[in-house]
């Protein structure tokens, strides 16, 4: 009953999300986003009918809408990536090089494993599939958030929001995804039973963040920066040394 | 699946939610907070060359004379004052050292951001050179706080002179592995 609540507050949620993106003209500026959103809306839809009308089915349909929801999501990833890095060229050249080095090694193990798995059941291979996709895809998340607060970067209330919510899922997928293969079948229950209202959670900060266009944070550029970036590494990097060095010999008895 | 590839991937979406939870905080943070600019950083490295400077008063209040001086001329309690004066200052100053360090290194870092020229191979190098940095002054700090800032000095010196003896060892090791090397062996002409 209660996931059955949690089933149409998702879609709600999701409804919602869709509707004010389309008012705040959102749509226009994070297509990729919204492309998710339609797709995961799209995937619900699916799952209910088949939930209500052919019961047997849907373990089938869960696991291989799964996989499309994963591949899906990895949009998300690269949108966040190009609005983030957009005013940082610096960052934004070999973050993406790197991302699509990464999604293509995934999705050429994925084919790997398809043809290594003939045998086993489709909807295995896909259950399988969706595990790894998602452990990269967590892995590329944790990159791209190390770097954002390595680098302090000024994300505003819309994108932000897409990150914070995107990490709240991904994180607690990954963690759920993890216990799933594992024995502990009372705690992986638990974590199962827990996802929905995680992904509620995700819902809900996606809303508020996205319920109107916010303007993008804004950076007050330093003077000059491009001449002097070169003499500030090299500056930082002998300053930093000379700074060990010299604490060590304070301490230094001749 | 292993318990160690488990134990991975569960600290992998832990802390997928801690840095998701570090990025709200910032955003809150950032909402007060300003840009950085060049000035601000010429501004700090020239607060951590002040901070430096004072390496040489460092080493006069860190030097066993004065310790030897109220050992032999001072009582126990004189001896204890001044052992626990001294050491709040040695750690006074290497804690206003790391502070300074990771200001400049953040300044830093948001200034690398604009750039459209990357330089990966030296942002690698300034990030080690600051990592040791850290690794070195917190262990100092340990040692002081631990043994006090006269023995810190003996054992910092014994570990230095250990490891420039073993530098030294493997140097004469490499030089004659070099030198007895058959010439016959491929790469050795």
């Amino acid at each position: 009953m209660t996931a059955n609540i949690l089933w149409w507050i998702c879609i709600a949620l999701e409804t919602t999300l869709l509707v004010r993106g389309i008012f705040s003209a959102l749509v226009k500026k994070y297509r990729l986003f919204y492309g998710y959103i339609t797709c995961i809306l799209a995937v619900e839809v699916i799952r209910l009918i088949f939930y209500l009308s052919v019961p047997d089915h849907y373990a089938s349909v869960y696991w291989y809408s799964e996989l499309a929801t994963i591949i899906a999501s990895y949009a998300v990833l690269i949108q966040i990536l190009q609005q983030s890095l957009r005013p940082y060229p610096g960052l934004l050249r070999p973050l993406t090089r790197l991302l699509w080095i990464i999604f293509a090694i995934t999705v050429s193990y994925a084919c790997c494993d398809l043809f290594a798995n003939r045998g086993v059941s489709l909807s295995r291979v896909a259950a399988d599939l969706g595990r790894d996709l998602r452990f990269v895809q967590g892995a590329l998340l944790l990159t791209m958030l190390w770097l954002f607060g390595r680098h302090r970067l000024s994300l505003g209330r819309n994108l932000g929001g897409i990150t914070i919510g995107s990490a709240i899922w991904i994180g607690a997928n990954v963690i759920n995804v993890a216990f799933l293969y594992l024995q502990m079948r009372e705690f992986s229950t638990f974590l199962t039973e827990l996802l929905p209202v995680t992904y509620s959670i995700t819902l809900t900060v996606w809303c508020i963040s996205l319920w109107s266009a916010a303007p993008a944070a804004a950076s007050r550029l330093a003077t000059g920066p491009e001449e002097h970036l070169a003499m500030m590494t090299m500056k930082t990097r002998t300053t930093v040394a000379g700074t060990s060095d010299r604490l060590l010999e304070v301490l230094r008895q001749r | 699946m292993t318990f160690v590839a488990l134990l991975s991937i569960v600290l992998l979406g832990t802390l997928i939610l801690v840095l998701g939870t570090r990025l709200a905080a910032q955003m809150i943070e950032t909402g007060r907070a300003k840009s950085a600019t060049i000035e601000d950083y010429l501004r700090a490295e020239r607060v951590l060359d002040s901070v430096v400077m004072e390496a040489e008063t460092m080493k006069r209040i860190l030097s066993h004379d004065d310790a030897r001086f109220i050992a032999e001329q001072g009582t126990c309690e004189a001896q204890k004052l001044f052992e626990s004066e001294r050491k709040r200052l040695a750690l006074r100053w290497v804690r206003r050292m790391q502070k300074q360090v990771s200001e400049l290194m953040k300044l830093h870092l948001m200034l690398a951001r604009y750039t459209s020229k990357p330089m990966p191979k030296l942002e690698l190098d300034v990030s080690a050179k600051c990592l040791t940095f850290k690794l070195i002054s917190t262990v100092v700090l340990a040692i002081i706080w631990l043994v006090g800032p006269f023995r810190a000095a003996s054992v910092v010196t014994y570990t230095l002179n250990s490891a420039a003896y073993f530098c030294g060892i493997f140097r004469l090791r490499h030089v004659d592995v070099q030198g007895s090397r058959p010439a016959s062996e491929p790469g050795s002409r």
